[in-house]
């Protein structure tokens, strides 16, 4: 390992030990909490579908559960593990090591997007299965029922949940450019949580941006359209339940967006962290 | 490569010692990047667009508040609008008008992209509420007129109702007949149920039977040459081994009409060979 | 060699208040040579914490200029041949003391081969084989400031920087850790510790240098300045009650004082480990 130089090799050991952290700290009983809700779910509305097909209800469960549970945790875990350092002073003795400010930044990231990946990935394989056996139920009952009961492409879920965890990454990274700026972690999670708001009311922005009378509404609109990503792009949960698979344009258009977010809230916050006084 | 990630803040910026410079920075970069990213954007605005949920407001004018409440749910909207749908048939269960009423609303200002939900909760107002009315009216004034127009009206709100869904979904068929079934059996209105009914399908995904129904409906309305040139041009694209395309009963009403209207035996329709012929009359 | 290197440094923090400006460091300028060690002493608030954060690169000074082994102390460069111990540390709760030491001692650069062995010696000189593998939630503070200790070690750091390091130890502890300094004296190292253990800096220091509301109020060495200001020691047995005040009188007239004299005392340190050494022989003791 290069001990003066920027080393990649300590940014993994810094996210490998977050996820160490996180993992001690039983945050997969948050994964048992979020399969327990799906399956609740399902079950809830495979009693009162009401004539409506029932994929379509598990997968707007299923999404909702995700981005519901998903947001939480892309916003209080990067300023969990970032105020830790700083509130036990472990953040001091990391950094009188020969390690780059830019390198605890970016692992402590690293390690959320790691987190998050799981946590999606736990999220789809619960979806993808409770659907499985919905129709292994309706094939049983009827034949033909499980086609009248709505086409479902796997591989349509499977890119759905990849969607999110482009979606929760994007959170992930602002939430670590407030915390490496705000002074309490209370802070750092009430504006985490505002810019999720903000954030999902793009679209909004946009309308008032066109609609407006005033030139400072629309003014603002438009910086606060152009400032933060929009949430809604990655809405996936309505082109899944027509079955059929999101479009290679769209998924690559919707990564390289996400990278590109990912890759400037994290420089930002390295920014951030390198004129912070400890 | 990620010698120059760590070092380029420094570099490009200098040393930095004020929360002024500091947001003032992140304000440019974060400009800059949504200047660069707005082809991204509009990319994946386009390939998706018109599966997110609209933003309840009137025309032209601001988001109302409700409406803003139900954008920031963001990814939860259609989990939110699932079960209030669930709460919305309890109510029905119940023959809750003012909650059933209510909830029908409410849900497809949630998320308004099922189309299931503008469907059923305009079937909700136009039939069951008209019972519910009927059955909840004091001895004394029920009258036919007096039925009528609560007949009238409950279909009407439901029309209002579902005109408001075709502003999301203007080319849908299952709308479009969702409204010529209203003319046609709750308010009586053949002229406005046919014009529903040619407008349904003319759209990809109209059902089979919207064009037969549009014929039958033009002759009803005594346009017998309008009818008979409809089912004309309708019939050779009927499957003829599908019983739900009902080609020998459209085979049979063109030959109605050709009585009707005293076409000669020489000009009048021949079917693609193949297909069953049946007299006016027979089924 | 000189280890430490500071020029004129200044450092000025915001008060929180308008333009405020609170000066922690007022122009220091002192040099620490390689193989010493040297206390660094004050009362609380005098600016301890802040010259050794800006020694460590934690924190930039707002003037002048600080080196270590002639590199500015800003560069990570200057922070490869260090260890510190921060005061009263704490490490991640839920990891076990040697994850957290390799932990550290990956931050230090040391590479995978023979890692598990230096850690486990680190841990080992620190005297905490047994607990290596338990949670951090499960130590005592001394037995978590063994591990900083341990962290601070695992590199083999030309330049050790300690805050407080016998804080939350007790005096057995203590003298232990007097031994490990004079070990790391004896290969070569360099350690700068601030403590308030005065007896002890007496002890193992070589020099010291007195902070006072951000200034360097007195540096040197230790016995040099120990001697300094200091009068004699004058025992006296048998002295009648009236003949006190005669005797105060003669000292007055040629310039001393006579401060109240006590029996001499062995001192609560001296007890506790005579007590602590002998613990093990006693035979009367009640169970």
């Amino acid at each position: 390992m290069n001990r003066r130089g920027f080393s990649l090799g300590r940014i993994a050991w810094i996210g490998e030990n977050t996820l160490r952290e996180a993992r001690r700290q039983r945050l997969w009983l948050l994964l048992v909490i979020m399969a327990g809700a799906l399956g609740g779910s399902a079950r809830l509305f495979h009693d009162g579908a009401y004539g409506v097909p029932e994929p379509a209800f598990l997968l707007d469960a299923g999404f909702g559960i995700l981005d519901f549970f998903g947001s939480i945790l892309a916003i209080a875990a990067p300023v969990q593990m970032f105020f830790s350092e700083i509130e036990r002073r472990t953040v001091l003795t990391v950094l009188a090591k020969p390690v780059w400010r830019a390198e605890f930044i970016l692992g402590k990231l690293g390690g959320g997007l790691v987190l998050l990946g799981v946590f999606c990935a736990f999220g789809v394989v619960c979806i993808a299965s409770l659907l499985w056996w919905q129709r292994l139920a309706m094939a049983g009952a009827c034949a033909g029922a499980a086609e009248e009961g709505g086409r479902v492409a796997y591989s349509a879920v499977i890119a759905g949940g990849m969607v999110q965890w482009l979606r929760l990454s994007v959170l992930a990274a602002v939430t670590l450019l407030i915390a490496s700026y705000a002074r309490t972690s209370l802070f750092a999670l009430v504006a985490g949580f505002l810019a999720l708001v903000i954030c999902n009311l793009q679209n909004l922005a946009c309308q008032a941006y066109r609609l407006a009378d005033s030139f400072w509404v629309r003014g603002a609109a438009r910086v606060v359209g152009s400032v933060l990503p929009d949430f809604g792009l990655y809405d996936v949960v309505d082109r899944v339940k027509t079955g059929a698979p999101l479009s290679a344009g769209y998924l690559g258009g919707i990564t390289l967006y996400s990278l590109v977010y990912v890759g400037v809230f994290g420089s930002l916050a390295v920014y951030c962290f390198r004129h912070r006084e400890l | 490569m990620s010698a120059c990630l760590a070092v380029w803040p420094s570099i490009a910026f200098g040393i930095v010692n004020s929360s002024a410079k500091l947001a003032s920075v992140a304000g440019a970069a974060l400009l800059a990047v949504g200047a660069v990213v707005q082809p991204l954007r509009e990319l994946a605005n386009s390939a998706i667009g018109a599966a997110r949920p609209s933003t309840p407001r009137a025309e032209g004018a601001p988001p109302t508040g409700p409406g803003m409440s139900a954008a920031m749910l963001g990814g939860l909207r259609g989990l939110v609008a699932d079960v209030l749908w669930l709460k919305t048939y309890l109510a029905w269960a119940d023959r809750d008008r003012v909650a059933t009423e209510r909830l029908i609303r409410l849900v497809t200002m949630v998320d308004d992209r099922p189309v299931y939900f503008w469907l059923n909760g305009a079937r909700m107002i136009a039939y069951d509420i008209t019972e519910w009315r009927r059955a909840a009216r004091p001895p004394g004034s029920d009258g036919v007129e007096d039925d009528r127009r609560l007949v009238e009206e409950q279909a009407r709100a439901a029309l209002s109702y579902l005109a408001e869904a075709r502003e999301r979904y203007p080319d849908n068929a299952a709308i479009c007949v969702e409204m010529a079934n209203l003319h046609l059996y709750k308010r009586g209105d053949l002229s406005t149920a046919a014009e529903w009914y040619r407008r349904a399908a003319g759209l990809p995904d109209a059902p089979g039977y919207a064009a037969r129904i549009y014929g039958e409906l033009l002759r009803r309305l005594g346009r017998k040459r309008e009818a008979y040139a409809w089912l004309c041009q309708l019939h050779p694209d009927l499957p003829s081994d599908d019983p739900e395309a009902m080609a020998d009963v459209v085979l049979g009403r063109i030959r109605g009409l050709e009585e009707a209207l005293g076409v000669p035996e020489g000009d009048r329709y021949r079917p693609v060979s193949g297909r069953a012929e049946i007299r006016h009359g027979q089924r | 060699m000189v280890a430490i290197e500071i020029e004129g440094l200044t450092k000025d923090f915001r008060s929180g208040a308008g333009d405020g400006r609170i000066r922690a460091l007022d122009r220091i300028s002192l040099r620490i040579e390689a193989g010493a060690v040297t206390a660094l002493l004050g009362p609380n608030g005098s600016g301890k914490s802040t010259l050794l954060k800006i020694i460590l690169g934690l924190l930039a000074p707002s003037a002048g200029d600080c080196r270590v082994f002639g590199v500015p102390s800003g560069r990570v460069e200057s922070r490869v041949a260090v260890g510190y111990l921060p005061e009263a540390p704490d490490f991640y709760p839920h990891l076990t003391g040697f994850e957290v030491v390799r932990f550290f001692a990956r931050m230090g650069g040391l590479p995978g081969a023979g890692l598990r062995e230096r850690v486990g010696a680190a841990i080992a000189e620190v005297g905490l084989g047994a607990a290596a593998h338990r949670r951090i939630a499960t130590y005592s503070q001394g037995m978590r400031q063994r591990l900083g200790l341990a962290q601070a070690l695992v590199t083999d750091p030309w330049l050790l920087i300690l805050d407080e390091p016998t804080s939350g130890i007790d005096p057995a502890g203590a003298a232990e850790f007097g031994g490990l300094i004079r070990r790391l004296k004896d290969r070569g190292r360099t350690v700068l510790l601030s403590s308030h253990q005065l007896d002890q800096v007496e002890e193992i220091c070589d020099g010291a240098v007195l902070l006072d509301r951000g200034r360097v109020i007195e540096t040197g060495r230790v016995d040099e300045l120990a001697r300094r200001g200091g009068g004699g020691l004058l025992g006296v047995e048998s002295l009648p009650e009236n003949a006190w005040d005669e005797l105060r009188a003669w000292l007055g007239a040629r310039g001393g004082v006579l401060h109240e004299g006590r029996a001499p005392r062995a001192g609560l340190r001296r007890v506790f480990l005579e007590a602590a050494r002998d613990g093990g022989n006693r035979e009367d003791c009640p169970r």
